[in-house]
């Protein structure tokens, strides 16, 4: 099970980023992305970009409740 | 060398240890860094950066280099929702509040002839939902900002 631990949005030159953080269960590894110019961001967004980037189901990756993203 | 009651006849309980040593140290999370730029909106706050989640701050900066002053502008810090800074370059430069830690935004720099403003963000701010730098132009201008902000994610 992967987690969600940050979300990160910017704008740079005009475009709009967004970096997505998760860590593995143990707490050691982490891995992140960044995407640019996806739009509106939710929880169904972020939870796209992080399978993308973990080759795993949604379903497998955990959004703590502290990280506050609409639906 | 660790001795006292064998792992075996109870949990781990490090009042029934007597160790030689400990060593312990926070969990630091992983480091990451933003560089951001874009145009502010006249008489408005626009955001620069939003990371959610639970981490630090390691620092950082936002600058302008506009054509005429920018004196009343503000880079503003909200911390888990608060705002926490939120002073003009030009009081942060009147009230010398220029060094790291002397608040969460500080002024590095602030030539009001060449018009070069530069704010720092202290370092070793901790976060429990969200971190927000901001950016609140009060001339009337579109002007344009840049920056950047290392942080670590825990």
């Amino acid at each position: 099970m992967w987690e969600i631990r940050g979300v990160t949005t910017w704008e740079d030159a005009g475009d709009e980023f967004v970096r997505v953080t998760l860590r593995d269960e143990r707490g050691d590894i982490y891995r992140h992305i960044t995407k640019k110019n996806v739009g509106k961001l939710n929880k169904a967004k972020v939870l796209d970009i992080a399978a993308e980037l973990i080759g795993v189901k949604k379903n497998d990756i955990n959004i703590p409740h502290h990280i506050e993203l609409p639906d | 060398m660790a001795h006292g009651l064998p792992d075996w006849y109870r949990g781990v309980d490090i009042a029934y240890q007597a160790l030689s040593e400990i060593i312990n140290r926070p969990k630091y999370g992983e480091c990451d860094s933003v560089t951001f730029s874009g145009n502010t909106i006249p008489n408005s706050e626009k955001t620069m950066t939003t990371v959610t989640g639970k981490g630090i701050s390691y620092g950082g900066y936002a600058f302008i280099n506009p054509g005429t002053t920018q004196k009343n502008d503000i880079v503003r810090v909200y911390v888990d929702g608060s705002l926490v800074a939120s002073a003009s370059f030009a009081f942060l430069d009147l009230y010398n509040i220029n060094t790291e830690y002397a608040a969460i935004a500080y002024i590095k720099k602030y030539d009001d002839a060449e018009f070069v403003y530069v704010v720092g963000i202290s370092a070793f701010i901790t976060f429990e939902t969200q971190f927000k730098l901001a950016y609140l132009e009060q001339h009337g201008n579109v002007t344009v900002y840049s920056g950047r902000f290392n942080y670590a994610l825990i």
